[in-house]
């Protein structure tokens, strides 16, 4: 088929795609950038990542279970009682309604309670004695656009649910919109009939419309079909949404009982302290101070969701299993068979070199090196103790900051608001103790306590402290015994204890990075988190491509931008040139002018491509300047051309508004920048 | 049989006069208060006359339907002759309707409803055979099935939903040639819904008017006999116990002399009532429960048998108790009637203390009447701290003219910061109200990122986490303004409701525009917690 352009006739011209067809694109694979690397060096990174970071997941999802559990529970004996608990004396039965409200809009409630909502259906035989099945219709605005086929949608789902349905003659029955049809399937059922539970998804995107007529003919049902409504809301006041969006006499319609998910700081810091500061629970990698405040940040800050502190979280374990190539050690050590390859022979020199990294505090340990150096299986087993180290450390730091958890709070009970407190207010700013801040001033604070509220509190560590599984509890004799020991302080040795209690904790809170050498591996530190990833700042990030085009293309990301400040012009692309045009202009720009400046360094462009084919070929003058003539009209066109297209790039970018100035009709000749003051 | 309906003695005596006579093919009934209770009353008092007449020829068939649970004619048709047939639509049957002898279906269209209409009839006839006296004409014999009553609920409905089926069921004796009726229920009257250029008959209308106070409390008794006529309340010394009633009459009285004036809705006044006695009869069971003589032991035993000795209260007590729970019964309605609360849970929060009556009557004090009744703002504290930026920034785009951003937000080199117009002394004429009583302006979004940056730029600073690679003054704000995260704060406040979208959502040329979704009370309280002084930001200050 030949695509006829010239055509004036045709509006819409079909040009073919010639391509290959055969999704050519790679098959993704693992980074492998380092030269220090293994050879399976990526795919061991992998299997440390996926080990940590299911393990933290695992954790994270047991704790939010644990957290919605209540709310879950007072769902469900809502749910088990709402039909049966009716006020008597009403005008006419309501139709019940469940608001859950979930601010962060995340599906992670929603999830569970389902799931408690609806038992295993092979669970379903051995307990269904004590109560009966609740069948749950899930419905989302894209099924409901109007009210024939949202009652369509919610009839069809408990319908066709039944496997031995006699089949119905679509024209001389009922249909499939009657709520009459649920009602007669309903009838037909044996005992013990089940609930009917219809959970609107996204309630605010539903049409209000659809959703009143919705009620009204289920409420007109209710007394012999108890159907009940729970609907999923993410605004902060769901009655008086539920006020503004429906009319009165749709609420008088209905039974509204209100529950909330749990949300705000306290949640997180739960979750954090649990998964990160619990001695009990050993995890792969332990976050350092940076990636705890950005967590922090971004809950408080954008979206209160847990959600997203997992995707968070996720982002973090990549890049920190992505970026060190040492972090293959993470879990295990890999065994290097006597002969090693060349490149596991780079890989254990520089394991060799960051075991014995000159650091101030430890002096170079020359037999050490000189074992490790002669021998593989020596170097791998200081990294199995090193690995040992880092966990017994992070053990203690874990306990330490438990232990300043409990006591902070207790304070925090005690004495209502201390400037001193605010230092150890949620997960991060504890794991900040870590940093140098330390413990110091917590003493001042003990020494302000009433003997017997510091008994108390001495009471609280200790018992604390014998909850704990065994090999802890050993470990920690020696502090035990201490706090038995200053049971019932006397007002002089108030002083004494609360000196102990805060040189314990400082001595439980050492950095990690003291630990072992290798301590990367485990523990994030201070490496920053790449927030872009997460939020992302789009307009910048435009502006910043447009300016600066080569360094997003080319690929070695050397240093050397100060050179790509001075990159020429010529070398950019089209949209590139207009846009360095854009920028120098003032508010308004003539479309006619900047053709013309694009124009100019297009011509330059040319002319350096020119004057290098040049170089090597003579040809007659006067066939030249015939085909020049020729070429000139061709590339004239072809200038047009470029213009428009990146002219359209930045409009379809957002960076131009047309204006009817200088134009008389609707598209004038100049046009209005929307961005301006940009930064070169 | 018309004391079954209290108040509507009039509406059914009308009905039923019409019915049991040869009934005009077309009537509407109008009740702007409480069209629900009068389709209920129309139709109970239709049905229990088609089931006193089962034989022919006097015979009433009856069908009742709502428009708005019909969604489609078809809906209709099926409901209609199901019901004037007597078919029990069966699960077990694949949910066939009646399709007659002969097999068929009659809810392709009007007209197959039509053809349905007359084969129900001959349906009816055959089904219910009479001796026919050879005197008899030939017309009566056509008669001999009875006739048909089809009530239709919400009428005001069929005209948006089905609007080409208005003037049919208006004509439908005329387009069936049977003995039928059509009885529209709805609250408007029909000059609002007539269909144009005279296509149907005019109706014979009936009008239900207010209920009087005499009519209201017979109702409300009526219903309090029903249900104390049931065994599980009589057994029991419960609120609804029989020797309560004298009490119940009293207490429906004082409500009504409370609530009536703003409320005429029976059945309204009815969800009050049922939300308030329990409260306002648990001193007397408590104090028949916890009889002196009583001995605990037996106590449990106690609530079940001995109901004998749950007497009527003296009149002393009774004065007492309408004294204490009289102010309530305001806040009742004032919570109620629009449904802030629903009437089970307003039961339990309002229930008195127990054992009032065992006080000394000078230290029981009336209940609290209903203060104001404010907005309930939920959780709008656990917004994210972007979210209360981009809603105080919107309240501020809302409210303040646009012209005047420069000045409010503008920060020049001079450090000239912002001067509002001086108040001029307000000129004679009509006053200008001030925006915030207006109501909220729509905006672009442009405009409330920009005032969201100068918002940011002032107060949100020092929160953030350090940044040293932004080095030029602004270029943080500008950078953390720009990101995706507000973005979808935007979005997701809209969605909430928090923020009106005003553009459509599919439209892409020019910014989006918006309207801020909350009060001035709200946003006030957002900016105490984020610290920004709203009333200096604001144009024309409360």
């Amino acid at each position: 088929m030949s695509a006829n352009l010239d055509d004036i006739q045709q509006t819409v011209i079909y040009i073919p795609y010639d391509g290959d067809d055969s999704d050519a694109s790679p098959e993704p694979t693992l980074p492998f950038e380092n030269e220090l690397d293994m050879e399976n060096g990526p795919q061991l990174r992998f299997d440390a990542y996926t080990a940590a970071w299911t393990r933290c997941l695992a954790r994270v999802k047991s704790i939010i279970a644990e957290l919605y559990a209540p709310v879950v529970e007072q769902i469900l004996t809502r749910l088990r009682t709402i039909h049966a608990d009716v006020l008597p004396g009403l005008p006419f039965p309501e139709l019940p309604v469940i608001t859950i409200t979930d601010i962060s809009s995340g599906a992670l409630f929603l999830n569970q309670s389902t799931i408690a909502f609806e038992p295993d259906p092979g669970a379903d035989e051995i307990n269904e004695d004590d109560e009966a099945l609740t069948l749950v219709r899930h419905l989302y605005p894209s099924d409901c656009p109007n009210i024939t086929a949202a009652m369509r949608n919610l009839i069809g789902g408990f319908v066709d649910q039944d496997k031995g349905a006699p089949r119905r003659r679509p024209a001389a029955s009922l249909a499939p919109y009657d709520l009459g049809l649920l009602q007669a399937w309903y009838d037909a059922i044996d005992d013990p009939r089940p609930a009917l539970v219809v959970l609107l998804h996204e309630f605010e995107q539903f049409d209000p419309a659809v959703v009143q007529d919705m009620f009204y003919i289920c409420s007109l049902h209710v007394a012999r079909l108890p159907l009940t409504f729970i609907l999923s809301l993410s605004t902060p006041s769901p009655s008086s949404y539920l006020q503004a969006s429906l009319t009165r006499s749709t609420l008088s319609l209905l039974r509204i009982y209100h529950f909330a998910v749990p949300s705000g700081p306290d949640v997180l810091d739960t979750v954090l302290l649990k998964t990160f500061f619990d001695p009990t629970f050993e995890l792969l990698l332990l976050p350092g101070p940076t990636l705890l405040e950005f967590i922090e940040n971004h809950y408080a800050t954008h979206t209160p969701s847990l959600d997203a502190l997992l995707s968070i979280l996720q982002v973090a374990h990549l890049k920190h299993f992505s970026t060190d190539p040492f972090t293959l050690l993470s879990r295990t050590t890999p065994r290097i068979v006597p002969a090693p390859s060349v490149r596991e022979l780079r890989f254990l020199e520089a394991l060799l070199a960051r075991l014995h990294a000159p650091t101030s505090k430890t002096t170079a340990d020359a037999d050490a090196w000189h074992a490790h150096a002669r021998s593989a299986d020596v170097l791998l087993q200081a990294v199995d103790s090193a690995r040992e180290a880092f966990a017994r450390h992070a053990c203690r730091t874990k306990l330490g900051f438990r232990l300043l958890h409990i006591v902070v709070a207790f304070l925090r009970a005690r004495a209502a608001t201390d400037k001193l407190l605010e230092r150890w207010k949620g997960a991060a700013a504890v794991s900040r103790a870590l940093d140098g801040d330390g413990v110091g001033g917590l003493a001042t604070a003990l020494r302000k306590l009433p003997p017997a509220a510091l008994d108390a509190l001495l009471g609280e560590l200790h018992v604390y402290l014998h909850g704990l599984p065994h090999a802890i509890r050993v470990a920690e004799t020696q502090a035990r015994s201490k706090l038995v020991s200053f049971r019932d302080p006397s007002a002089e040795q108030r002083d004494e204890v609360a000196g102990w209690v805060e040189s314990y904790l400082a001595d439980l809170l050492q950095p990690p990075e003291n630990s072992t050498p290798l301590w990367s591996v485990w523990y994030t530190g201070r490496a920053p988190f790449p927030s872009e990833l997460i939020n992302p700042a789009l307009r910048p990030s435009i502006i910043s491509g447009l300016s600066f085009p080569h360094s997003y293309t080319s690929p070695d990301d050397d240093d050397d931008e100060e050179e790509e400040e001075e990159e020429d012009l010529q070398d950019l692309p089209d949209t590139s040139i207009l846009f360095k045009g854009y920028t120098k202009a003032g508010k308004m720009i003539n479309v006619y002018d900047w053709f013309d400046n694009f124009r100019i360094i297009v011509e330059g462009q040319r002319e350096s491509a020119l004057s290098i084919l040049d170089k090597g070929k003579g040809k007659g003058k006067n066939k030249k300047q015939k085909a020049d003539a020729e070429d000139d009209e061709k590339w004239k066109l072809g200038v047009q051309a470029r213009f428009m297209r990146a002219l359209h790039e930045l409009d379809y970018l957002g960076l131009i508004k047309h204006t009817s100035r200088g134009g008389g009709g609707r598209k004038g000749e100049y046009v209005l920048r929307t961005v301006l003051g940009v930064l070169e | 049989m018309t004391s079954e309906y209290p108040g509507y003695d009039g509406l059914v005596a009308e009905i039923l006069s019409l019915v049991s006579a040869r009934a005009p093919s077309f009537i509407y009934v109008n009740d702007p208060v409480s069209p629900r209770t009068a389709a209920f009353v129309v139709n109970s008092a239709i049905s229990s006359l088609a089931q006193a007449s089962p034989d022919v020829p006097s015979r009433v068939n009856h069908a009742q339907v709502n428009a708005v649970a019909c969604l489609t004619p078809r809906m209709l048709y099926d409901s209609v002759l199901n019901q004037l047939a007597e078919w029990d639509v069966k699960w077990a049957d694949g949910c066939a309707n009646w399709s007659g002898d002969d097999d068929q279906r009659w809810n392709d269209n009007l007209d197959g409803f039509l053809h349905g209409l007359t084969a129900v009839h001959s349906f009816i006839r055959r089904k219910h055979p009479v001796i026919i006296n050879k005197g008899k004409s030939k017309e009566t014999e056509d008669d001999l099935a009875g006739q048909f009553v089809i009530v239709v609920e919400r009428a005001e409905r069929l005209q948006e939903q089905m609007s080409d089926l208005l003037v049919p069921l208006a004509r439908l004796a005329e387009l069936s040639q049977l003995d039928l009726s059509v009885i529209f229920v709805s609250d408007i009257a029909w000059e609002d819904m007539r269909p144009p250029f005279g296509g149907s008959p005019d109706p014979y209308y009936v009008d239900v008017l207010p209920l009087s106070k005499d009519a209201l409390l017979s109702r409300l008794c009526s219903v309090f006999r029903s249900i104390s006529s049931q065994p599980e309340h009589t057994a029991i010394a419960g609120p609804y116990h029989p020797s309560l009633r004298p009490l119940y009459k009293q207490f429906s009285s004082v409500l009504l002399d409370s609530c009536a004036p703003y409320l005429q809705d029976p059945n309204e006044l009815q969800y009050i009532a049922a939300a308030r006695w329990p409260g306002f009869v648990q001193p007397i069971l408590d104090a028949h429960n916890h009889r002196p003589d009583d001995d605990d032991v037996n106590m449990d035993a106690d609530d079940g048998d001995d109901d004998a000795t749950l007497k009527p209260p003296t009149e002393d007590v009774r004065m007492r108790l309408i004294r204490i729970f009289k102010p309530s019964f305001q806040a009742a309605l004032q919570i109620l009637y629009p449904r802030f609360d629903h009437a089970a849970n307003w039961a339990a929060l309002n229930y008195p203390e127990a054992d009032l009556l065992l006080k000394p009557p000078h230290l029981t004090q009336p209940l609290a009447d209903a203060g104001e009744v404010d907005a309930d703002d939920g959780r709008i504290g656990d917004l994210p701290r972007m979210a209360k930026f981009v809603l105080v920034a919107a309240y501020l785009a809302s409210t303040n003219p646009h012209v005047s951003d420069l000045r409010m937000f503008g920060r020049g080199l001079d450090e000239k910061k912002r001067k509002r117009r001086a108040r001029k002394a307000v000129k004679s004429g009509t006053a200008k109200a001030p925006q915030r009583v207006l109501g909220p302006n729509p905006f672009p979004l442009d405009r409330l990122l920009a005032i969201l940056g100068a918002l940011l730029e002032e107060n949100d600073v020092d929160q953030r986490v350090p940044a040293p690679e932004y080095t030029i003054p602004g270029e943080y704000t500008d950078m953390e303004v720009a990101r995706a995260g507000i973005y979808n704060t935007i979005i997701e406040l809209a969605d909430t409701g928090l923020l009106h979208r005003m553009s459509a959502a599919d439209k892409l040329d020019g910014p989006p525009t918006f309207k801020c979704g909350v009060v001035y009370n709200t946003v006030s309280v957002l900016a105490q917690q984020l610290d920004v002084p709203l009333n200096d930001l604001l144009w024309d200050p409360a």
